[in-house]
Protein backbone atom coordinates (compact mmCIF):
# COMPACT_ATOMS: atom_id res chain seq x y z
CA UNK A 1 0.00 0.00 0.00
CA UNK A 2 2.72 2.56 1.11
CA UNK A 3 4.30 1.66 -2.15
CA UNK A 4 1.23 2.33 -4.40
CA UNK A 5 0.92 5.55 -2.20
CA UNK A 6 4.50 7.09 -3.19
CA UNK A 7 3.32 6.26 -6.61
CA UNK A 8 0.41 8.51 -6.62
CA UNK A 9 2.23 11.26 -4.82
CA UNK A 10 4.87 11.44 -7.01
CA UNK A 11 2.21 11.58 -9.80
CA UNK A 12 0.89 14.73 -8.35
CA UNK A 13 4.66 16.47 -8.30
CA UNK A 14 4.99 19.55 -9.60
CA UNK A 15 1.19 19.86 -10.40
CA UNK A 16 0.48 22.97 -7.89
CA UNK A 17 -1.94 20.64 -6.27
CA UNK A 18 -0.03 21.14 -2.96
CA UNK A 19 0.01 24.49 -3.58
CA UNK A 20 -4.08 25.26 -4.29
CA UNK A 21 -4.43 23.85 -0.29
CA UNK A 22 -1.79 26.46 1.03
CA UNK A 23 -3.26 29.18 -0.74
CA UNK A 24 -7.05 28.36 0.16
CA UNK A 25 -5.50 27.78 4.03
CA UNK A 26 -4.31 31.09 3.60
CA UNK A 27 -7.33 33.19 2.28
CA UNK A 28 -9.61 30.86 5.08
CA UNK A 29 -6.75 32.59 7.68
CA UNK A 30 -7.20 35.72 6.04
CA UNK A 31 -10.79 35.58 5.83
CA UNK A 32 -11.03 34.61 9.95
CA UNK A 33 -8.16 37.42 10.55
CA UNK A 34 -10.49 39.94 8.80
CA UNK A 35 -13.66 38.75 10.48
CA UNK A 36 -12.47 38.91 13.94
CA UNK A 37 -10.62 41.80 13.72
CA UNK A 38 -12.61 44.49 14.54
CA UNK A 39 -14.84 42.85 17.24
CA UNK A 40 -14.51 43.38 20.90
CA UNK A 41 -13.75 40.21 22.36
CA UNK A 42 -14.64 40.97 25.69
CA UNK A 43 -18.17 42.37 24.64
CA UNK A 44 -19.78 39.74 22.79
CA UNK A 45 -20.58 36.09 24.42
CA UNK A 46 -20.87 34.29 21.24
CA UNK A 47 -17.67 34.73 19.52
CA UNK A 48 -16.55 31.20 19.24
CA UNK A 49 -19.87 30.39 17.57
CA UNK A 50 -18.86 33.30 15.26
CA UNK A 51 -15.58 31.76 14.75
CA UNK A 52 -17.47 28.21 14.07
CA UNK A 53 -20.25 29.59 11.33
CA UNK A 54 -17.45 31.47 9.81
CA UNK A 55 -15.19 28.49 9.09
CA UNK A 56 -18.18 26.26 7.78
CA UNK A 57 -19.51 29.47 5.85
CA UNK A 58 -15.96 29.96 3.85
CA UNK A 59 -15.69 26.19 3.73
CA UNK A 60 -18.56 25.83 1.50
CA UNK A 61 -17.40 28.65 -0.53
CA UNK A 62 -13.89 27.62 -1.00
CA UNK A 63 -13.47 23.58 -0.14
CA UNK A 64 -15.70 22.25 -3.00
CA UNK A 65 -13.74 23.59 -5.88
CA UNK A 66 -10.83 23.05 -4.10
CA UNK A 67 -11.64 19.39 -3.80
CA UNK A 68 -13.20 19.32 -7.24
CA UNK A 69 -9.48 20.60 -9.10
CA UNK A 70 -7.52 18.04 -6.66
CA UNK A 71 -9.84 15.50 -7.92
CA UNK A 72 -9.44 16.25 -11.41
CA UNK A 73 -5.31 16.43 -10.78
CA UNK A 74 -5.80 12.55 -9.32
CA UNK A 75 -7.72 11.72 -12.53
CA UNK A 76 -6.30 13.33 -15.53
CA UNK A 77 -2.99 12.18 -15.61
CA UNK A 78 -3.95 8.49 -16.42
CA UNK A 79 -6.74 10.44 -19.18
CA UNK A 80 -3.93 11.97 -20.98
CA UNK A 81 -2.12 9.34 -20.71
CA UNK A 82 -4.39 6.85 -21.36
CA UNK A 83 -2.38 4.67 -19.00
CA UNK A 84 -5.61 2.68 -16.87
CA UNK A 85 -5.11 0.11 -19.82
CA UNK A 86 -1.26 -0.26 -19.70
CA UNK A 87 -1.65 0.37 -15.50
CA UNK A 88 -3.78 -2.54 -14.88
CA UNK A 89 -1.48 -4.97 -16.39
CA UNK A 90 1.32 -4.32 -13.91
CA UNK A 91 -1.07 -3.51 -10.20
CA UNK A 92 -4.25 -5.14 -9.08
CA UNK A 93 -7.45 -2.54 -10.67
CA UNK A 94 -8.18 -2.18 -7.02
CA UNK A 95 -4.97 -1.10 -5.82
CA UNK A 96 -4.87 1.96 -8.31
CA UNK A 97 -8.53 2.92 -6.92
CA UNK A 98 -7.38 2.45 -3.46
CA UNK A 99 -4.44 4.43 -4.16
CA UNK A 100 -5.65 7.81 -5.82
CA UNK A 101 -8.68 7.35 -2.67
CA UNK A 102 -5.92 7.19 -0.06
CA UNK A 103 -3.89 9.93 -1.21
CA UNK A 104 -7.22 12.02 -1.30
CA UNK A 105 -7.97 10.98 2.17
CA UNK A 106 -4.63 11.93 3.55
CA UNK A 107 -4.20 15.48 1.48
CA UNK A 108 -7.87 15.51 2.90
CA UNK A 109 -6.94 15.30 6.62
CA UNK A 110 -4.12 17.28 6.49
CA UNK A 111 -5.78 20.13 4.81
CA UNK A 112 -8.91 19.63 7.67
CA UNK A 113 -5.88 19.31 10.53
CA UNK A 114 -4.47 22.86 9.35
CA UNK A 115 -7.95 24.72 9.42
CA UNK A 116 -8.30 22.73 12.93
CA UNK A 117 -4.85 23.69 14.36
CA UNK A 118 -6.16 27.66 13.37
CA UNK A 119 -9.74 27.06 15.18
CA UNK A 120 -7.49 25.77 17.89
CA UNK A 121 -5.31 29.44 17.81
CA UNK A 122 -8.46 31.59 17.99
CA UNK A 123 -10.10 29.51 20.37
CA UNK A 124 -6.81 30.25 22.79
CA UNK A 125 -6.82 33.50 21.65
CA UNK A 126 -10.53 34.09 22.98
CA UNK A 127 -9.38 32.12 26.13
CA UNK A 128 -12.03 29.35 25.16
CA UNK A 129 -11.05 25.73 25.20
CA UNK A 130 -12.97 23.31 23.99
CA UNK A 131 -11.94 19.62 23.25
CA UNK A 132 -15.26 18.60 22.04
CA UNK A 133 -15.89 21.74 19.75
CA UNK A 134 -12.46 21.07 17.83
CA UNK A 135 -13.29 17.45 17.54
CA UNK A 136 -16.90 18.27 16.44
CA UNK A 137 -15.63 20.66 13.70
CA UNK A 138 -12.82 18.65 12.76
CA UNK A 139 -14.77 15.46 12.37
CA UNK A 140 -17.54 17.36 10.45
CA UNK A 141 -15.20 19.14 7.83
CA UNK A 142 -13.29 15.93 7.07
CA UNK A 143 -16.50 14.21 6.67
CA UNK A 144 -17.63 16.65 4.45
CA UNK A 145 -14.70 17.06 2.55
CA UNK A 146 -14.37 13.40 1.85
CA UNK A 147 -18.00 12.82 0.88
CA UNK A 148 -17.64 15.67 -1.71
CA UNK A 149 -13.98 13.91 -2.69
CA UNK A 150 -16.00 10.71 -3.25
CA UNK A 151 -18.65 12.62 -5.53
CA UNK A 152 -16.20 14.23 -7.54
CA UNK A 153 -13.76 11.61 -8.27
CA UNK A 154 -16.45 9.36 -9.51
CA UNK A 155 -17.01 12.10 -11.94
CA UNK A 156 -13.52 12.69 -12.87
CA UNK A 157 -12.45 9.34 -13.40
CA UNK A 158 -14.08 8.96 -16.24
CA UNK A 159 -14.63 12.35 -17.83
CA UNK A 160 -12.23 12.79 -20.87
CA UNK A 161 -13.62 16.64 -20.15
CA UNK A 162 -12.65 17.90 -16.85
CA UNK A 163 -14.61 20.95 -17.37
CA UNK A 164 -17.89 18.99 -16.49
CA UNK A 165 -17.09 17.76 -12.96
CA UNK A 166 -15.52 21.56 -12.26
CA UNK A 167 -18.56 23.17 -13.61
CA UNK A 168 -20.79 20.60 -11.26
CA UNK A 169 -18.50 21.55 -8.31
CA UNK A 170 -19.22 25.70 -9.21
CA UNK A 171 -23.14 24.54 -9.27
CA UNK A 172 -23.13 22.69 -6.20
CA UNK A 173 -21.10 25.77 -4.56
CA UNK A 174 -23.73 27.82 -5.59
CA UNK A 175 -26.28 25.68 -4.08
CA UNK A 176 -24.69 24.60 -0.86
CA UNK A 177 -24.25 28.72 -0.48
CA UNK A 178 -27.65 28.62 -1.20
CA UNK A 179 -28.67 26.33 1.30
CA UNK A 180 -27.05 28.33 4.26
CA UNK A 181 -30.18 31.24 3.22
CA UNK A 182 -32.96 28.85 2.84
CA UNK A 183 -33.44 27.37 5.88
CA UNK A 184 -36.97 26.63 5.16
CA UNK A 185 -36.18 24.06 2.26
CA UNK A 186 -34.66 20.39 2.51
CA UNK A 187 -32.10 21.88 -0.06
CA UNK A 188 -28.97 21.45 2.09
CA UNK A 189 -30.07 17.65 3.36
CA UNK A 190 -29.89 16.46 -0.36
CA UNK A 191 -26.75 17.81 -2.03
CA UNK A 192 -23.34 16.84 -0.30
CA UNK A 193 -21.98 20.96 -0.65
CA UNK A 194 -25.07 21.27 1.85
CA UNK A 195 -23.95 19.22 4.30
CA UNK A 196 -21.38 22.02 5.61
CA UNK A 197 -24.48 24.29 6.61
CA UNK A 198 -26.18 21.14 8.56
CA UNK A 199 -23.07 20.24 10.67
CA UNK A 200 -22.60 23.47 11.67
CA UNK A 201 -23.61 23.34 15.04
CA UNK A 202 -24.58 27.19 15.71
CA UNK A 203 -28.05 29.16 15.43
CA UNK A 204 -28.17 32.43 14.55
CA UNK A 205 -30.87 35.18 15.83
CA UNK A 206 -31.19 38.34 13.92
CA UNK A 207 -33.08 41.18 15.24
CA UNK A 208 -34.00 43.12 12.29
CA UNK A 209 -35.20 46.36 14.20
CA UNK A 210 -31.63 46.34 16.34
CA UNK A 211 -29.45 44.72 13.44
CA UNK A 212 -28.33 42.61 15.82
CA UNK A 213 -26.97 38.94 15.34
CA UNK A 214 -26.41 36.73 18.02
CA UNK A 215 -24.72 33.26 17.46
CA UNK A 216 -25.69 30.25 19.69
CA UNK A 217 -24.05 26.78 20.22
CA UNK A 218 -27.24 24.15 19.38
CA UNK A 219 -27.22 20.03 19.91
CA UNK A 220 -24.35 18.44 17.46
CA UNK A 221 -26.34 16.96 14.71
CA UNK A 222 -25.33 13.16 15.05
CA UNK A 223 -28.26 11.63 12.84
CA UNK A 224 -27.26 13.76 9.90
CA UNK A 225 -23.34 13.07 10.64
CA UNK A 226 -24.29 9.51 10.37
CA UNK A 227 -26.43 10.02 7.00
CA UNK A 228 -23.24 11.38 5.75
CA UNK A 229 -21.15 8.59 6.69
CA UNK A 230 -23.17 5.91 5.04
CA UNK A 231 -23.36 8.48 1.79
CA UNK A 232 -19.65 8.02 1.74
CA UNK A 233 -19.17 4.38 2.15
CA UNK A 234 -21.62 3.46 -0.47
CA UNK A 235 -20.76 6.20 -2.95
CA UNK A 236 -17.23 4.78 -2.50
CA UNK A 237 -18.40 1.03 -3.06
CA UNK A 238 -20.31 2.39 -6.38
CA UNK A 239 -17.49 4.27 -7.46
CA UNK A 240 -15.20 1.86 -6.48
CA UNK A 241 -17.19 -1.19 -8.77
CA UNK A 242 -17.75 1.11 -11.58
CA UNK A 243 -14.15 1.75 -12.06
CA UNK A 244 -12.59 -1.78 -12.01
CA UNK A 245 -15.79 -2.55 -14.69
CA UNK A 246 -15.04 0.02 -16.90
CA UNK A 247 -11.41 -1.48 -17.39
CA UNK A 248 -12.32 -4.58 -17.45
CA UNK A 249 -14.73 -3.78 -20.43
CA UNK A 250 -11.82 -1.88 -21.93
CA UNK B 1 -2.75 40.04 -38.41
CA UNK B 2 -4.29 41.20 -34.77
CA UNK B 3 -7.18 41.02 -35.91
CA UNK B 4 -7.63 37.86 -38.09
CA UNK B 5 -6.24 35.91 -34.92
CA UNK B 6 -8.88 37.35 -32.97
CA UNK B 7 -11.40 36.31 -35.59
CA UNK B 8 -9.98 32.97 -35.54
CA UNK B 9 -10.01 32.83 -31.50
CA UNK B 10 -13.85 33.55 -32.61
CA UNK B 11 -14.12 30.73 -34.36
CA UNK B 12 -12.72 28.00 -31.36
CA UNK B 13 -15.19 29.52 -29.22
CA UNK B 14 -18.12 28.53 -31.32
CA UNK B 15 -20.18 26.11 -30.33
CA UNK B 16 -18.08 25.29 -26.92
CA UNK B 17 -19.20 24.71 -23.45
CA UNK B 18 -17.72 29.10 -22.69
CA UNK B 19 -21.91 29.99 -23.80
CA UNK B 20 -23.69 28.26 -21.36
CA UNK B 21 -21.60 29.00 -18.35
CA UNK B 22 -22.01 33.02 -19.79
CA UNK B 23 -25.67 32.49 -20.04
CA UNK B 24 -25.96 30.27 -16.81
CA UNK B 25 -23.62 31.25 -14.15
CA UNK B 26 -24.70 34.94 -14.38
CA UNK B 27 -28.43 34.46 -13.74
CA UNK B 28 -27.72 32.22 -10.27
CA UNK B 29 -26.58 35.76 -8.19
CA UNK B 30 -29.45 37.71 -9.76
CA UNK B 31 -31.86 35.05 -8.64
CA UNK B 32 -30.30 34.63 -5.18
CA UNK B 33 -30.05 38.38 -4.92
CA UNK B 34 -33.81 38.98 -6.00
CA UNK B 35 -34.56 36.33 -3.16
CA UNK B 36 -32.71 38.19 -0.60
CA UNK B 37 -34.31 41.22 -1.96
CA UNK B 38 -37.97 40.35 -1.61
CA UNK B 39 -36.82 38.83 1.92
CA UNK B 40 -35.74 41.99 3.56
CA UNK B 41 -38.04 44.42 2.14
CA UNK B 42 -38.82 46.17 5.18
CA UNK B 43 -35.02 46.68 5.77
CA UNK B 44 -33.55 47.05 2.11
CA UNK B 45 -35.57 50.50 1.13
CA UNK B 46 -33.75 52.71 -1.66
CA UNK B 47 -35.61 50.46 -4.08
CA UNK B 48 -32.52 49.96 -7.38
CA UNK B 49 -30.21 50.70 -5.17
CA UNK B 50 -30.95 47.99 -2.94
CA UNK B 51 -31.18 45.71 -4.96
CA UNK B 52 -28.06 46.27 -6.90
CA UNK B 53 -26.72 45.54 -3.73
CA UNK B 54 -28.11 42.11 -3.51
CA UNK B 55 -27.22 41.34 -6.82
CA UNK B 56 -23.94 42.34 -6.41
CA UNK B 57 -23.10 41.20 -3.14
CA UNK B 58 -22.82 37.37 -4.85
CA UNK B 59 -21.83 38.35 -8.16
CA UNK B 60 -19.07 40.15 -7.43
CA UNK B 61 -17.67 38.46 -4.46
CA UNK B 62 -18.16 35.55 -5.06
CA UNK B 63 -18.74 34.76 -8.83
CA UNK B 64 -17.12 36.93 -10.81
CA UNK B 65 -13.46 36.24 -10.79
CA UNK B 66 -13.68 32.05 -10.74
CA UNK B 67 -16.13 32.84 -14.13
CA UNK B 68 -13.06 34.58 -15.83
CA UNK B 69 -11.25 32.13 -15.03
CA UNK B 70 -13.30 29.68 -16.49
CA UNK B 71 -13.41 31.78 -20.10
CA UNK B 72 -9.79 32.46 -19.65
CA UNK B 73 -8.20 28.46 -18.79
CA UNK B 74 -11.02 27.63 -21.83
CA UNK B 75 -9.42 29.60 -23.95
CA UNK B 76 -6.07 28.09 -23.16
CA UNK B 77 -7.18 24.53 -22.99
CA UNK B 78 -7.77 23.72 -26.69
CA UNK B 79 -4.35 24.69 -26.99
CA UNK B 80 -2.84 22.29 -24.36
CA UNK B 81 -4.56 19.02 -26.55
CA UNK B 82 -2.66 16.98 -29.07
CA UNK B 83 0.51 19.93 -28.76
CA UNK B 84 -1.76 22.54 -30.06
CA UNK B 85 0.65 25.06 -28.36
CA UNK B 86 3.65 24.02 -30.91
CA UNK B 87 1.67 24.23 -33.83
CA UNK B 88 0.05 27.58 -32.80
CA UNK B 89 3.67 29.37 -32.33
CA UNK B 90 5.23 27.41 -35.64
CA UNK B 91 2.31 29.64 -37.25
CA UNK B 92 4.36 33.38 -38.55
CA UNK B 93 2.73 34.97 -36.10
CA UNK B 94 4.42 36.93 -32.86
CA UNK B 95 3.87 35.86 -29.42
CA UNK B 96 2.54 39.37 -28.62
CA UNK B 97 -0.09 38.79 -31.34
CA UNK B 98 -1.12 35.04 -30.33
CA UNK B 99 -1.16 36.27 -26.57
CA UNK B 100 -3.44 39.45 -27.05
CA UNK B 101 -5.68 38.09 -29.69
CA UNK B 102 -7.38 35.61 -27.10
CA UNK B 103 -6.61 38.34 -24.34
CA UNK B 104 -8.98 40.24 -26.46
CA UNK B 105 -11.41 37.67 -26.75
CA UNK B 106 -11.49 37.28 -23.03
CA UNK B 107 -12.49 41.25 -22.58
CA UNK B 108 -14.87 40.68 -25.54
CA UNK B 109 -16.61 37.91 -23.23
CA UNK B 110 -16.76 39.75 -19.93
CA UNK B 111 -18.14 43.13 -21.44
CA UNK B 112 -20.75 40.68 -22.68
CA UNK B 113 -20.74 38.94 -19.45
CA UNK B 114 -21.37 42.84 -17.97
CA UNK B 115 -23.85 43.74 -20.29
CA UNK B 116 -25.71 40.27 -19.39
CA UNK B 117 -25.97 41.31 -16.02
CA UNK B 118 -27.12 44.66 -16.61
CA UNK B 119 -30.18 43.51 -18.71
CA UNK B 120 -30.64 40.66 -15.97
CA UNK B 121 -30.55 43.36 -13.31
CA UNK B 122 -33.17 45.37 -15.03
CA UNK B 123 -35.59 42.34 -16.10
CA UNK B 124 -35.17 41.34 -12.45
CA UNK B 125 -35.99 45.21 -10.86
CA UNK B 126 -39.12 45.31 -13.20
CA UNK B 127 -39.94 41.78 -12.12
CA UNK B 128 -39.83 42.79 -8.55
CA UNK B 129 -41.71 45.90 -8.88
CA UNK B 130 -39.67 48.49 -9.00
CA UNK B 131 -40.69 51.93 -10.77
CA UNK B 132 -38.83 53.40 -13.75
CA UNK B 133 -35.26 52.30 -15.03
CA UNK B 134 -32.10 52.14 -13.09
CA UNK B 135 -30.49 55.21 -12.05
CA UNK B 136 -27.62 56.03 -14.55
CA UNK B 137 -24.87 55.72 -11.55
CA UNK B 138 -25.43 51.75 -11.20
CA UNK B 139 -24.84 51.60 -15.57
CA UNK B 140 -21.26 54.14 -14.99
CA UNK B 141 -20.73 51.36 -11.88
CA UNK B 142 -21.62 48.12 -13.95
CA UNK B 143 -18.89 50.27 -16.92
CA UNK B 144 -16.54 51.24 -14.12
CA UNK B 145 -16.54 47.54 -12.76
CA UNK B 146 -15.98 46.35 -16.51
CA UNK B 147 -12.46 47.79 -16.31
CA UNK B 148 -11.80 46.10 -13.07
CA UNK B 149 -13.07 42.64 -15.09
CA UNK B 150 -10.41 43.62 -17.31
CA UNK B 151 -7.57 43.60 -14.51
CA UNK B 152 -9.08 40.27 -13.17
CA UNK B 153 -8.85 38.66 -16.69
CA UNK B 154 -5.42 39.86 -17.44
CA UNK B 155 -3.78 37.85 -14.44
CA UNK B 156 -6.60 34.76 -14.73
CA UNK B 157 -5.09 35.03 -18.51
CA UNK B 158 -1.51 35.04 -17.59
CA UNK B 159 -2.09 31.99 -14.82
CA UNK B 160 -3.88 29.71 -17.56
CA UNK B 161 -1.13 30.75 -20.49
CA UNK B 162 1.45 29.15 -17.30
CA UNK B 163 -0.40 26.34 -16.16
CA UNK B 164 -1.79 24.07 -18.52
CA UNK B 165 -4.53 23.07 -16.56
CA UNK B 166 -8.14 24.06 -16.90
CA UNK B 167 -9.13 23.23 -12.77
CA UNK B 168 -5.88 25.51 -11.48
CA UNK B 169 -6.60 28.79 -12.59
CA UNK B 170 -10.21 28.69 -11.88
CA UNK B 171 -9.06 28.11 -7.88
CA UNK B 172 -7.06 31.06 -8.31
CA UNK B 173 -9.62 32.91 -9.08
CA UNK B 174 -12.08 31.92 -6.40
CA UNK B 175 -9.27 32.64 -3.64
CA UNK B 176 -8.48 35.92 -5.80
CA UNK B 177 -11.88 36.65 -5.55
CA UNK B 178 -12.15 36.10 -1.45
CA UNK B 179 -9.17 37.74 -0.98
CA UNK B 180 -10.17 40.77 -2.88
CA UNK B 181 -13.20 41.06 -1.08
CA UNK B 182 -11.02 40.86 2.18
CA UNK B 183 -8.66 43.64 0.71
CA UNK B 184 -11.76 46.46 -0.52
CA UNK B 185 -12.23 46.67 2.84
CA UNK B 186 -9.26 47.75 3.72
CA UNK B 187 -8.02 51.64 2.73
CA UNK B 188 -5.25 50.35 0.20
CA UNK B 189 -8.31 47.92 -1.41
CA UNK B 190 -7.76 49.86 -4.48
CA UNK B 191 -4.33 48.99 -4.79
CA UNK B 192 -4.76 45.07 -5.30
CA UNK B 193 -6.17 44.22 -8.43
CA UNK B 194 -8.57 41.48 -7.58
CA UNK B 195 -10.53 44.13 -5.71
CA UNK B 196 -10.80 46.78 -8.24
CA UNK B 197 -13.86 44.71 -10.30
CA UNK B 198 -15.72 44.97 -6.64
CA UNK B 199 -14.78 48.54 -6.13
CA UNK B 200 -15.93 49.20 -9.03
CA UNK B 201 -18.82 48.14 -9.12
CA UNK B 202 -19.26 48.94 -5.93
CA UNK B 203 -20.16 45.60 -4.62
CA UNK B 204 -22.96 45.37 -1.62
CA UNK B 205 -22.85 49.12 -1.10
CA UNK B 206 -25.49 52.20 -1.72
CA UNK B 207 -22.58 55.17 -1.34
CA UNK B 208 -19.55 55.07 -4.10
CA UNK B 209 -16.80 53.23 -2.84
CA UNK B 210 -14.15 54.90 -5.27
CA UNK B 211 -13.13 58.05 -3.70
CA UNK B 212 -10.53 58.95 -6.50
CA UNK B 213 -12.39 58.06 -9.97
CA UNK B 214 -8.96 59.03 -11.65
CA UNK B 215 -6.60 57.12 -9.18
CA UNK B 216 -8.66 53.92 -9.95
CA UNK B 217 -8.33 53.98 -13.60
CA UNK B 218 -4.78 55.04 -13.90
CA UNK B 219 -4.25 52.12 -11.18
CA UNK B 220 -6.45 50.13 -13.73
CA UNK B 221 -4.80 50.52 -16.46
CA UNK B 222 -1.52 50.23 -15.37
CA UNK B 223 -2.40 46.41 -14.29
CA UNK B 224 -3.65 45.55 -17.16
CA UNK B 225 -0.20 46.96 -18.87
CA UNK B 226 2.12 45.34 -16.46
CA UNK B 227 0.32 41.74 -16.57
CA UNK B 228 0.07 41.57 -19.89
CA UNK B 229 3.49 42.41 -20.60
CA UNK B 230 4.08 39.40 -17.88
CA UNK B 231 1.54 37.46 -19.91
CA UNK B 232 3.41 37.31 -23.07
CA UNK B 233 7.10 37.03 -21.46
CA UNK B 234 5.50 34.10 -19.48
CA UNK B 235 4.28 32.25 -23.15
CA UNK B 236 7.72 33.37 -24.53
CA UNK B 237 9.70 31.40 -21.85
CA UNK B 238 7.35 28.59 -21.51
CA UNK B 239 6.91 27.65 -25.07
CA UNK B 240 9.99 28.66 -26.92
Amino acid sequence: MIRILKAESLKLKRRYVYLMFAMSLFVIFLWMCYSLSDLDFNKFSGIFALANTDLFLINTIISPVIIAAFATRLADIELIGNTYKWLSCMQNTKSIFKGKVAVGVICIFLYTLFQCAFYILIGIKMDFYSAEKFTMFFISVFAVLLALFMFQLNFSLWSKNQLTPLFISIGGTFAGLFSWFLPQYPLRFIIPWGYFCVLCNNGINYDSVSRYTEYYWTGYPYFWLVVLIVYIVLQYMYTRGKFITKIQEM
Amino acid sequence: MLIKSIYCERLKCKGTLIWPVFIIIPIIPVLLGCGNYLANLGILKSQWYSLWTQITLFYSNFFFAPLIGVYCAFLWRYENFNNCRQYMYTRPLKYSTVFLSKYIMVCAITFMTQVWLCVMFTAAGKIVSLKGLPPADIFLWMLRGTLGGFVTATIQFSAAALIKNFAVPVVIGMLGGISGLIAANTSLGIFYPYSLMLLGMNANKSEDMVSNIFLYFIVSLLYIAVFTLIGIKISKIKNH
